[in-house]
């Protein structure tokens, strides 16, 4: 029967070229909007390489302190906090640690004057653990190294043929900001769009002066963030209820402060909407607004679309009354006149995830921005690239699919329950 | 001709209803979005006293302790600073500097920072006003690297002006002055820093006023001096201008290819020379308004295309079903080109129809101060167009009504034209 309809839907599409053109664009147009959201969302928190366990990460970026004077202070969090707050707790299979840096950070090429924007990171050995980085050469640096502060660094893949035209260097030396660093494993790129693990260079972080300070009145204040891969999915709401706990018991021990970690730890989805150390995202208030940016995005289109539909339908009236007066009952109608819709609307939906892959590669230096208060700029001339694993995935059809299915649903209900309840003399005499 | 309109959309009132529904939407979204670019536009349109064309900042740092060129010695007291002036003085020199300016802690147009101050003319604690303080060294010409004037733009100043020798010296922009001493001058007096200690300033100059970022409103400035020693060199920026006849970016590479060598002082060396504009630019992307206007575009081409598709689709059919009105317009004298204008004035009527209900869902929003103001601080101030509200509501609704006819009239010119080229006797025999 649904074949029936898709074929009497071919029909009218090729006798309607140029309207059923213009509501195929209208339906893709609806779709790419929300399509783009869709993908830069699914990027920001899929487990994309080399953040391939998105799902069971936990951070924590940063802390508060209240004083009794009304005073406030926050920043990233110490060492001192990780060791006794996090490091013992249960269900975590591995902890890392990175350092926040701000600094401009320059390469030297061993034959020319010209120096190179790179990005650091400042990491420590478990990092390999929690992200899942390739090694084309070499490995991580060692725990020794790490404790020893040795210059070492693990180079992106692109980055060792910028600097020596090859990727077996394993053992040379690359300068940064006129410093040697010995080069002890080299891995596969990362795409700019996994921004928390994605740099030129990976080095010890014990290499910064003071990466394991202690401030504030609790001393939980510091320049570290932690990274927590949990052993399961069902350990995540057990790392952060322990660690609520934990701040509790401090916060009864010590009335001189009142420590928080305004919410955290987040998962890695939740963390991509923090942009302040010191007041936590409101939920709530997010999903409102998202729920609001999408009903409109798709009610706008809708409306515009029924309406089309309905003129549509007022055509084709004659043949609806003819159906009713041999006993088609109304569920029928409107069954098939939903089904031929969907026709259109999954024509639309193709079109709308084609338009959406253009959109985001033509805006890529930017569209990764979308829902961020503040934006990391990287150093000139880093390409913004998306695999096409990003791109072409279930859940993105899934989404498309589910896309079409909920505009269909908006945009030929109205008019199929119209055209199917008009009286049938006035069908029947409707004319062309 | 109204009436015969008029007529036409009540017959087919079925499908102006959604014609109607969706431009009800559009309008009061396109509104939204307007009246954001207007502000933003409006906040550009101010002047800002002074000039990031032409102005680069230099980035120096320090060789690490492992280098095999570092020598400790080098780092310490009066060796630092008298390496950093030797090396400001290679820049001076070069060939094409015009100004070299000394700033410290960020204080530089475009960056973003800000240390907020505030300050009265006591006793009078009524009256506080604030600002960035910005922090500069008056041996070198901070002024005039970006330009600064006095008496709106009239006379441009250069730090060499003013008398730093005064101990606790400072130089406002007009706006502290204004709140200060709105019939008045401050020039010459004494303010206290509010909440700090009793601690003084004398007022030795006024200056126009700058503004933080280019789509923000003019903000206080206070400008206060420090000279440069071995304990704050490495908190210094230097900025520079140079000639107007050579492009930024030429002169950029020029610069660094030849002054790397010569800046290699003590353990110094040249890690950046970045354009003023590139950093003001940069900034407005990390902030996220670069992004957040390209983004309402987008919304706004968005919205726009859907009223094009859907009154382009519904015309088309419209036109279709109506063959024999239009032949026999024509059988009895309409002009293709009249029956196009008919076709087009119904759009537009249907349009006009809905903008006063649009404009009273929009004062909803204005009325439970949901529409943000870019750029307002505080106190609603009445000099600037954003502000009046009842003004901007209707100069936004008016700008918004424009671009919907335009678009009205863009999305039924297709279908009107095919409707005006109908042949009379071909439209007749639909009859």
């Amino acid at each position: 029967m649904l074949l029936l309809y898709f074929k009497q839907a071919w029909n009218l599409l090729r006798q309607e070229k140029l309207f059923s053109s213009i509501y195929v664009v209208g339906t893709g147009l609806s779709i790419t909007i929300v399509m783009v959201l869709s993908i830069v969302y699914y990027i920001k928190i899929a487990n994309i390489y080399p953040e391939m366990n998105r799902d069971r990460t936990l951070i924590v970026k940063s802390a508060m302190e209240k004083y009794k004077n009304g005073g406030t202070g926050s920043s990233a969090i110490s060492r001192k906090f990780i060791d006794e707050c996090l490091r013992p707790q249960e269900g975590i299979e591995v902890l890392s640690v990175t350092v926040r840096d701000w600094e401009e950070h320059y390469m030297q090429y061993t034959n020319s004057k010209e120096q190179t924007q790179v990005i650091l990171k400042y990491v420590d050995v478990p990092f390999w653990e929690v992200f899942s980085f390739r090694f084309i050469e070499g490995k991580p640096f060692t725990e020794a190294d790490f404790e020893s502060a040795i210059a070492t660094a693990v180079v992106s893949e692109s980055t060792a043929k910028k600097l020596f035209g090859r990727t077996d260097v394993v053992g040379e030396y690359a300068s940064i900001d006129f410093r040697q660093y010995r080069i002890c494993g080299v891995v596969r790129d990362a795409s700019y769009v996994t921004s928390r693990t994605y740099a030129n260079f990976w080095i010890p972080c014990t290499l910064q002066p003071d990466y394991d300070r202690s401030f504030g009145n609790s001393g939980y204040l510091g320049s570290l963030e932690a990274v927590i891969l949990a052993s399961s999915l069902e350990d995540i709401d057990k790392i952060k209820q322990n660690t609520r706990n934990w701040v509790e018991r401090f916060n009864r021990a010590d009335e001189e402060v009142e420590f928080s970690l305004v919410g955290q730890p987040d998962q890695h989805w939740e963390s991509t909407f923090r942009f302040w150390s010191n007041v936590g995202p409101d939920f709530k208030k997010i999903a409102w607004q998202y729920s609001l940016i999408f009903l409109v995005l798709l009610l706008v289109p809708a409306i515009s679309l029924s309406g089309m539909t309905d003129s549509r339908m007022e055509r084709r009236l004659a043949e609806m009354g003819v159906r009713r007066a041999f006993g088609a009952p109304v569920d029928n109608l409107m069954g098939q006149v939903i089904s031929e819709n969907l026709l259109f609307t999954l024509l639309g939906g193709l079109a709308g995830l084609f338009f959406s892959y253009i959109l985001i590669l033509l805006s890529a230096d930017w569209i990764m921005t979308i829902g961020s208060n503040f934006v990391d700029l990287p150093p000139e001339g880093t390409k913004v690239l998306f695999t096409p694993g990003m791109l072409l995935n279930l859940p993105v059809f899934f989404v498309a699919l589910s896309v079409c299915f909920v505009l269909n649903l908006l945009t030929a209900v109205i008019p199929a329950w119209r055209a199917s309840h008009k009286d049938i003399v006035y069908s029947l005499n409707a004319k062309q | 001709m109204w009436k015969s309109i008029v007529k036409q959309m009540w017959n087919r009132r079925r499908s102006n209803a959604w014609i109607a529904i969706e431009l009800l939407f559009v309008f009061c979204l396109t509104w939204y979005i307007v009246d954001y670019l207007f502000v933003y536009n409006y906040n550009l349109s101010i002047p800002t006293y002074r000039d990031v064309r032409n102005t680069l900042q230099v980035n120096i740092s320090e060789l690490p302790a492992e280098h095999p060129e570092y020598r400790a010695e080098e780092s310490e007291g009066e060796a630092l600073l008298q390496n950093y002036q030797r090396l400001i003085q290679v820049i001076k020199d070069y060939a094409g500097v015009e100004a070299v300016g000394i700033s410290y802690g960020g204080a530089s147009p475009g960056t973003g920072s800000y240390w907020g101050m505030g300050v009265f003319l006591p006793p009078d604690t009524t009256r506080i006003a604030n600002g960035q303080r910005i922090t500069v060294d008056p041996a070198y010409d901070f002024f005039r690297v970006f330009q600064y004037t006095a008496d709106r733009g009239k006379r441009p100043v250069s730090t060499a002006d003013f008398d730093w020798g005064i101990p606790n010296g400072v130089v406002t922009g007009k706006a502290i002055e204004d709140i200060l001493a709105p019939q008045g001058s401050i020039l010459g007096k004494e303010v206290e820093i509010w909440k700090w200690d009793d601690d003084r300033f004398v007022v030795t100059g006024v200056i126009d006023d700058i503004k933080r970022f280019d789509y923000d409103r003019p903000q206080g400035s206070f400008y206060v001096a420090r000279t440069l020693a071995a304990d704050n060199v490495r908190n210094a920026e230097i900025s520079i201008r140079h000639h107007a006849g050579e492009n930024t970016r030429a002169f950029r590479d020029r610069f660094k290819t030849e002054l790397t060598g010569r800046l290699r002082v003590g353990n110094f060396y040249l890690l950046s020379v970045i354009p003023y504009t590139t950093i003001a630019e940069n900034s407005k992307q990390g902030f996220g308004v670069a992004n957040e206007i390209k983004l309402r575009m987008y919304m706004m081409i968005f919205f726009l295309l859907n009223i094009l598709l859907c009154m382009m689709g519904t015309f088309w059919y419209r036109i279709n079903q109506r063959p024999n009105e239009i032949g026999l317009r024509k059988a009895v004298g309409a002009t293709g080109r009249s029956v196009h204008t008919l076709l087009v004035l119904e759009g537009i009527f249907l349009l006009l129809l809905i903008t006063l209900p649009a404009m009273l869902i929009e004062y909803q929003f204005v009325h439970t101060d949901l529409i943000d103001t870019m750029g307002r601080r505080g106190e609603i101030n009445t000099a600037y167009l954003p502000d009046r509200t009842a003004e901007r509501f209707l100069l936004t609704n008016a700008i918004t009504l424009i671009i919907m006819i335009l678009t009205v009239t863009a999305a039924i010119w297709l279908p009107a034209r095919r409707g005006a080229s109908l042949a009379a006797a071909d439209a007749l025999r639909h009859e």
